[in-house]
């Protein structure tokens, strides 16, 4: 397997080591980073995320790498957000309050109000929307791990993936560079691991 | 479709399995890292465990059984057991484990759970119930509750069955009841509650699907079914007729009684959604 350089970025969130342990795996020398000129300088970037969507981009600014992040995002190199990370790639969140994102992707984070079950918690299927690089050698309709209480709103071309969950709502996203996943590929055995190795030969 | 969830559980004392997985062909059996990529391999969707441990010198051993573990297995985990603050919450998190289960000390001190999800998100929290039910009380034996929870007391007076919740790993009655405290949980930050029946655990003899169906019909997070296992049908009733939205198990799987495939196989067959 050819070595694959990837930056993490690191604002203390708490499935970091699981989420550079999975990229390993995968094939990647992972860098950890807290450090926006770090961020500029690298190949390729994974934005993970738990918790909330306040509470990260506050940490993220703490840390002075929120423009960096937009300018990366914006330089065509690969880019992938993960589950929160994900939602933090769009223009505004919901979750307690109102929270502006990164805004590289047009779209919303709102809460699941169709009377289901929150979080929505556990393995779901991914139903493949179009063609995209991450899913070489990935069959349709594999379950894959998710846990969140809210979902992006966005165009139906910015949308790769699709769950069911009371609606159907988007769960990989890609608009060029820029990819998202709302489920955590670290804990989702080999479909998750080789979601990743396909990101890495982006 | 969201699956039925299918949950191994492995009880840890000072970094060791107890009533460990006994029939499988691992080098060590009594290594919990082992038994969760055994399971993991077995087609598990998570895994739990629960650190039995009494000495607080032990604590350091679990943490890094959490590390290893996260080293080895893609899936979710979650440890309980002995969490008392924010900052054990954060030692186990940060050393991979997905959720932590929190029990007497949500009892002890209900504002953990909500400082706990404040600062990791409500989808790390679960609070594990263990209930019983109430026979043969008389009100004055029923334990005062703290001026904070004096409204989630047990009624004798109420129709129908009453369940307790117990701590102490289900020594100590604490007056509190289960519906109520499960309402209480879910609003003060629980992501998730792991439901364990003290009658039915050990007995192989079927989930208590009447507590279940108490329970995931009060509230609206995930409910994890735990606690008489016996037969794979008794998976089934936990979630058809009990409401779970996920079942965990230890005996039978230690022991090889069935499969965790063969389970998801029989419930499959009944219309069940499970990741095969």
């Amino acid at each position: 397997m050819t070595t694959k350089k990837v930056t993490v970025v690191d604002y203390r969130t708490s499935n970091l080591l699981s989420i550079a342990k999975a990229l390993q795996k995968a094939g990647a020398e992972v860098e950890l980073t807290q450090n926006a000129d770090d961020i500029a300088k690298s190949e390729k970037l994974v934005l993970p995320g738990v918790g909330s969507f306040g509470a990260a981009m506050r940490n993220i600014d703490s840390f002075g790498m929120k423009q960096s992040l937009q300018e990366f995002g914006r330089s065509g190199r690969p880019l992938i957000g993960i589950c929160l990370g994900m939602q933090l790639l769009f223009d505004v969140s919901f979750e307690l309050g109102i929270n502006d994102g990164l805004g590289l992707i047009p779209g919303e984070v709102v809460a699941f109000n169709s009377g289901v079950k929150v979080p929505h918690m556990g393995w779901n299927q991914v139903e493949f929307q179009r063609k995209s690089r991450l899913f070489d050698g990935l069959p349709d309709g594999q379950y894959a791990y998710f846990v969140h209480s809210y979902y992006v709103r966005t165009d139906d071309d910015c949308v790769s993936g699709k769950t069911e969950y009371g609606l159907k709502f988007p769960s990989i996203i890609e608009r060029e560079n820029i990819f998202g996943i709302q489920f955590h590929p670290e804990k989702s055995q080999s479909f998750g691991l080789r979601i990743l190795e396909n990101f890495l030969r982006v | 479709m969201l699956a039925k969830r299918i949950i191994p559980c492995l009880d840890v004392n000072a970094g060791r399995v107890v009533k460990g997985v006994n029939f499988v062909n691992l080098t060590d059996a009594g290594d919990p890292v082992e038994s969760a990529k055994f399971y993991e391999q077995e087609g598990a969707d998570e895994i739990v465990f629960l650190d039995i441990t009494a000495s607080v010198d032990n604590r350091s051993t679990m943490l890094n059984v959490v590390r290893k573990t996260a080293e080895s297995i893609f899936l979710p985990f979650t440890v309980g057991g002995g969490i008392r603050t924010v900052d054990d919450m954060r030692n186990i998190l940060s050393n991979g484990a997905d959720k932590v289960s929190l029990n007497t000390a949500a009892v002890l001190n209900p504002e953990l759970i909500s400082s706990g999800a404040a600062e990791f998100g409500v989808q790390c929290i679960v609070v594990a119930i263990d209930a019983k039910k109430v026979t043969g009380r008389n009100e004055a034996a029923i334990p005062e509750l703290p001026e904070d929870i004096a409204g989630l007391g047990i009624s004798l007076w109420e129709t129908g069955d009453v369940y307790e919740v117990y701590v102490n790993g289900g020594r100590k009655p604490t007056g509190i009841d289960v519906v109520k405290w499960a309402e209480y949980v879910a609003q003060k930050g629980a992501g998730e509650i792991l439901l364990t029946s003290i009658d039915k655990d050990g007995t192989n003899s079927g989930y208590d699907v009447d507590l279940l169906r108490k329970v995931t019909s009060a509230v609206n997070v995930p409910v994890i079914a735990s606690g008489g296992a016996g037969t794979m049908e008794h998976f089934y009733e936990a979630i058809s007729a009990g409401g779970a939205d996920a079942v965990l198990a230890a005996s039978v799987f230690h022991f090889g009684r069935f499969k965790i495939a063969d389970v998801k196989n029989y419930l499959s067959k009944n219309n069940i959604a499970v990741r095969l």
